[in-house]
């Protein structure tokens, strides 16, 4: 079994809903460390690709897969796997922010008093202090832990949801669209957030915006209906892809 | 639906003859109609607040006479009679509704129980759990099921309910021992909440279901994407976020239970009689008589007037409860999305 | 795991519960049913085989729907029609409609015992006719009539909540449109509004025809127990109509409640095979309002 030091490893990953083919054959290894970023136009498949990493995708009714991806040589879609733990060590920030309607502290909180029941109250208050400051958002909620977490802004949202997220320790973090809804100084402090982020965790990220993906991804996979296109290191794609589709879409001629 | 009809129906003529920068008046048949309309609206209205005033105001006599009496104390069968063979000039006003109360109340609570337990557990089958081909149909079932009409579910109660209670659940030397007391006979509380779970059970499920099926998808992909599994993110996240639809639908089917008569008169027994909690287990086997089964089997009585006050009184009783739930639930239903969730 | 396993063990409870329910009533009245069973008068008798069919039941039920929806649906059309497109300059809307909501919750039992003690009133006596033998003041009462007028007080509130919702539904497209082109309020409320809520309308009113057809109390009470139309006979003939809408009767509820042992007890598998006709008919309705709703709904895309 080769090894070479990648963390997510994707073998002919070929998805359906229904008749409708949405990925086809897809090949990739993802590194840890490292900021992975997934573009295509609309309908592309980059949002499925992303959700087949957690098996959210298994929520679908009309959902088929076949295939192989494997986390640290762990083959997530074999029968036996359990589900919920690979959520824990891979976590999701969705392209609306979605905070559960509680109080900030709660949110934060939420996931780790689920998967440790018997935890102790100071040792709670100090994951979720840590997660706020590793999440940028600590400054700015420090005096109001207790004010519900639909009452922030729409930029503050997600970074709760970032929040919520480290809280339980992943390994790996799918972003989808993390900051279509918010406007640009939300935008740029969640990018930078993520340069933050990557040091620790594998980050994966589904953007629309061009701009961001060249700003913050060392790697970079481009989709085409269904299809995975073109993936390498950012730079090397962005300044001599290879493929004709690519260098049309990232000149901004369709998508 | 085409709106080209439109043009065919605009009047030949202005209705209204003044200058262009004038508001003109509304027209006199608009303003007729409207008049007419509102007391028409006003009218309906009244109707049904006269209702609620004549029901009470007939209570008042035995009201006034019993005063607290008629919620403490008992004895309701034979005062009944006494006051029917009594003449005009001396009418017995004292009347002593506790049985029925305690009735209403115990039959209720028992079909409440069984809907926020079996009841809550099958919506939350339905919404979150059982295969997509069956949903629709269990659902459409449901639905069904609250439209019958409860002299239905009276009589399966009384073909099928009482029957078994009365073989399997009352012995002989059981009916012996109580013979003082009552006569079991399988007419019993146990199949009065039996039949009343029966009834209101759909209309709660029903509403429960909808409650759960509107708290929006986000919050369970949130949950499940952090690592939680299905059953932790219902308990945790959907049921509390659905938590005021379901309260108003237990409002809702709890108002039901309540003014329920036709099959209760059924199922319940004849004697109004006051279980015994002291009897153990048999407290669920001694027929009880609810207000709203009362008035049906008392009915007859209503052309002595004292007889037809005590009737009024208890239908007093029902009216002022349903309209104090139904106020309840309009608090519940109002704020349907926002649930209380908290994180402990 | 010990949550998960529990509903699902009241889901399947429930549903054999209900299947158990349908499976039964289908059994013990099937049998009973032929077409004697529902064309012949049911007559008091100890031998169950003489006990009849329920042609007169299955009419009286026909005779109250007819006449409590037509004493309903007026009123109940034009309140609505008030509440929902002139009420917003109005204060007494809001108390209005709020008290409508709540009495909507008002048991049948009340309005039964209302409508009883209310039509005893020798001044209301031309809707009923004096019970034989009785002198006292409370002579009267009980009639078809008396019951219809109680019907439409108890299923009032509920028609004219389906009927406002209905128009509440009219997208208010189609009236910025009339008016904008100089059509009154009332002629777009006449031509545009209710046309376009009709399927509501109607399934407002066929739901509350189901609650009539269904109910138990208000006949029980209000229309005596007497099996046959106690009218002039003949009561087919046009000229007997008043005297019997005037005089007791049953229907397919009161039927059902007298045969089975809570009343004579004399014919219970009789009992059963009313029921099932009465859920046949409550059923139909339900469904037809269902597959109506979804027809119009897809006619619209």
């Amino acid at each position: 079994m080769e090894n070479n030091g990648c963390k997510i490893k994707v073998k002919n990953l070929s998805v359906w809903y229904k008749s409708f083919q949405a990925l086809r054959e897809v090949n990739m290894e993802i590194y840890p460390q490292s900021i992975t970023g997934l573009i295509g136009p609309s309908g592309c498949g980059k949002s499925t690709f992303l959700r087949c990493m957690n098996r959210l995708n298994d929520l679908v009714a009309s959902f088929r897969l076949e295939g192989n991806i494997d986390i640290d040589d762990n083959n997530i879609y074999k029968p036996e796997t359990d589900v919920v733990m690979i959520r824990r060590k891979v976590g999701m920030v969705f392209q609306q922010p979605n905070p559960f309607p509680m109080s900030v502290f709660d949110n934060v909180a939420f996931g780790v008093r689920e998967h440790n029941p018997k935890i102790k109250k100071r040792e709670l208050e100090d994951i979720v202090i840590d997660s706020l400051k590793r999440a940028n958002l600590w400054d700015e909620v420090k005096d109001k832990l207790n004010v519900s977490g639909l009452s922030l802004s729409g930029g503050q949202q997600q970074r709760l949801c970032i929040a919520r997220v480290l809280a339980v320790s992943p390994e790996i973090i799918l972003l989808d669209e993390p900051c279509s809804a918010l406007d640009p100084v939300s935008t740029a402090k969640i990018e930078e957030l993520l340069f933050q982020l990557k040091s620790l965790y594998t980050v994966l990220v589904v953007t629309h915006n061009l701009g961001q993906a060249r700003r913050i991804s060392d790697y970079l996979g481009f989709f085409l209906n269904g299809n995975l296109v073109e993936y390498g290191k950012a730079a090397d794609l962005i300044v001599k892809p290879s493929e004709k589709s690519t260098e049309d879409y990232l000149a901004g001629n369709f998508g | 639906m085409e709106l080209e009809n439109v043009s065919m129906i605009i009047p030949e003529k202005a209705s209204s003859t003044t200058g262009f920068f004038t508001r003109p008046r509304k027209p006199f048949k608009e303003r007729i109609i409207e008049k007419i309309l509102l007391l028409l609206t006003i009218l309906s209205s009244i109707l049904i607040f006269f209702v609620m005033f004549f029901v009470i105001s007939k209570a008042i006599p035995v009201l006034k006479a019993s005063g607290f009496s008629f919620v403490f104390s008992g004895g309701w069968d034979e005062i009944f009679s006494k006051a029917w063979q009594a003449s005009a000039d001396q009418p017995v006003l004292r009347f002593g509704a506790l049985p029925l109360i305690a009735g209403t109340v115990l039959t209720t609570s028992g079909a409440l129980v069984f809907c926020l337990t079996f009841g809550l557990g099958c919506a939350i089958f339905i919404e979150e759990m059982c295969p997509a081909w069956l949903r629709k149909p269990l659902k459409s079932t449901v639905r069904l099921l609250a439209a019958v009409p409860s002299v239905i579910y009276g009589l399966i109660g009384l073909m099928i309910v009482v029957p078994f209670i009365s073989k399997h659940l009352i012995s002989n030397e059981l009916s012996l021992r109580m013979i003082k007391i009552c006569a079991l006979d399988g007419t019993s509380l146990l199949a009065g909440i039996i039949v009343l779970s029966m009834m209101i059970g759909p209309i709660f499920i029903a509403m429960a279901g909808d409650a759960i099926k509107s708290t929006p998808k986000k919050y369970k992909e949130a949950s499940l994407a952090l690592g939680l599994s299905h059953w932790r993110t219902i308990v945790k996240i959907i049921l509390p976020a659905a938590r005021n639809g379901i309260v108003a639908g237990a409002i809702l089917a709890a108002g039901r239970a309540i003014g329920e008569a036709i099959a209760l008169s059924m199922v319940t027994g004849s004697v109004a009689n006051l279980p015994n909690p002291a009897h153990g287990l048999v407290f669920f086997l001694e027929p009880v008589r609810t207000l709203a089964s009362t008035i049906v089997d008392n009915a007859e009585g209503m052309s002595v007037a004292a007889c037809e006050s005590a009737l009024f009184a208890c239908g007093s009783f029902l009216l002022l409860s349903c309209v104090l739930l139904s106020s309840f639930s309009r608090i519940f239903s109002g704020n349907l999305r926002t649930g209380g969730v908290s994180g402990k | 795991m010990l949550g998960h396993a529990a509903c699902w063990l009241s889901g399947l409870l429930t549903l054999f519960l209900l299947l158990f329910i349908v499976i039964f009533l289908v059994i013990k009245g099937i049998h009973v049913i032929s077409w004697d069973f529902i064309t012949t008068n049911p007559k008091p008798s100890l031998d169950q085989n003489l006990t009849g069919g329920i042609f007169t039941p299955i009419i009286g039920t026909f005779l109250l729907v007819a006449l409590g929806t037509l004493f309903a649906l007026p009123w109940a059309l034009a309140t609505a029609i008030y509440l929902a497109e002139y009420s917003e300059e109005n204060l007494w809307a809001g108390p209005i409609r709020t008290g409508i909501d709540i009495l909507s919750g008002v048991p049948t039992i009340v309005f039964a015992i209302f409508g009883l003690a209310i039509f005893t009133n020798p001044h209301l006596s031309l809707f009923s006719t004096m019970v034989e033998g009785v002198t006292n003041a409370k002579a009267f009462g009980r009639s078809f009539i008396v019951s219809s007028i109680t019907m439409a007080m108890m299923v009032l509130p509920f028609i004219i909540k389906s009927i406002e919702e209905a128009i509440k539904a009219v997208p208010s497209a189609y009236r910025e449109a009339a008016y904008g082109m100089g059509i009154s309020k009332w002629r777009t409320i006449r031509k545009i509004v209710l046309p376009s809520a009709i399927s509501g309308i109607i399934t407002g009113v066929v739901l509350g025809i189901g609650r009539i057809a269904g109910d138990t109390a208000i006949v029980w009470l209000c229309l005596g127990g007497s099996m046959t139309l106690t009218g002039t006979q003949p009561w087919w003939q046009p000229q007997n109509w008043l005297a019997t809408l005037q005089n007791t009767g049953s229907t397919l509820t009161t039927y059902i409640f007298y045969s089975s042992p809570a009343g004579e007890g004399n014919s219970p598998d009789k009992a059963f095979g009313a029921g099932l006709v009465l859920i046949v008919i409550i059923l139909a309705l339900n469904t037809l309002v269902d597959y109506w709703g979804r027809y119009r709904a897809l006619r619209e895309e």
